[in-house]
């Protein structure tokens, strides 16, 4: 569903609602679910990418900034379209770094139980959505009307 | 025109997750999760690499300074968008810790900023395409490939 390691709480076994690390916390502080355990490993097996595939791109790169290096040494003209390529090519490979050992393309997200009998899902969460909504749209209409005027003015 | 600003940012909005919203919230998460609350100094860390990866992009584009190009003009478009993409990021820093520092009203700091937004959305446009019009005239050198076997000795 999304390439980013998920809990996805589940209600009279049903998903119900992703998770995030506030939710998680409050949750857990209300007793309503049971600490999600989840190893390093058992994170990085959800990874649909790995070496090679990182390794594979990372080598035509590499392959594409050497022929320009080359070309410049030989004196070969270069086009614009090279230049802005390996614009993106540099920002690639920090991209990278950056997200080495992040999991690639997670599909399934980690399952949390309901567990509280006393207590709904929905006294916890949704009145919390519907006020970050109402937030939203009011913070949002504020930016237009003011976009507007300022148009409406110069 | 306030709906479809109203769309982009409710999908720039879902990307980054900066609030919550019904789709993103339900059964997935943003691709980049805005959520996590940030230290002051990691906001300005964060920040400086920003800043950082975009002098480095635009530091690139000016490669192509001294480039053949099929017309004068072109060129000196190019040299201008080049200097623009690489110095907006910071003279956006300047002017916003500026704007900051006097405490002007938002009625200034909304259309500046906008200002840098589109000049920088301008000048990288600018570049993509010329980027592929450049093509239609290149230089006979461009065609030429280095060959790779007459740099194996003995060959």
């Amino acid at each position: 569903m999304n390439s980013l390691m998920t809990f996805m709480l589940y209600a009279d076994g049903e998903p119900y609602l992703t998770l995030r690390h506030d939710d998680i916390l409050k949750l857990l502080r209300a007793g309503c679910i049971d600490a999600p355990t989840l190893t390093a490993e058992q994170i990085h097996d959800k990874s649909k990418g790995n070496a090679i595939s990182k390794g594979l791109i990372m080598l035509q790169v590499a392959w594409f900034v050497m022929q320009l290096i080359t070309r410049a040494i030989y004196r070969l003209e270069t086009t614009q379209l090279e230049v802005g390529t390996l614009a993106f090519a540099v920002l690639n490979f920090l991209t990278y770094a950056m997200w080495w050992n992040k999991p690639l393309i997670v599909q399934c997200p980690h399952p949390v139980y309901w567990k509280s009998t006393e207590s709904k899902p929905e006294d916890y969460i949704v009145k919390y959505v519907c006020a970050s909504i109402i937030m939203l749209l009011l913070i949002m209409s504020a930016l237009v009307v003011m976009k507007e005027t300022n148009l409406l003015r110069s | 025109m306030t709906v479809a600003l109203l769309v982009v940012i409710g999908s720039i909005n879902d990307l980054l997750g900066i609030a919550d919203t019904a789709t993103s919230r339900k059964l997935r998460v943003p691709t980049f999760d805005g959520t996590i609350g940030l230290e002051e100094s990691d906001k300005m860390v964060l920040a400086l690499a920003g800043l950082l990866m975009a002098t480095i992009f635009g530091g690139i584009h000016c490669m192509a300074w001294f480039f053949t190009f099929p017309t004068y003009q072109e060129q000196v478009l190019w040299r201008m968008s080049a200097v623009a993409i690489t110095c907006t990021p910071w003279v956006a820093l300047l002017t916003i810790s500026l704007m900051a520092f006097l405490d002007t009203p938002d009625a200034v700091n909304g259309p500046v900023s906008l200002l840098h937004i589109m000049l920088y959305v301008a000048t990288r446009a600018i570049l993509l395409v010329l980027m592929f019009t450049t093509l239609r005239n290149l230089p006979p050198d461009a065609y030429k490939a280095v060959s790779w076997t007459t740099l194996v000795p003995h060959l």
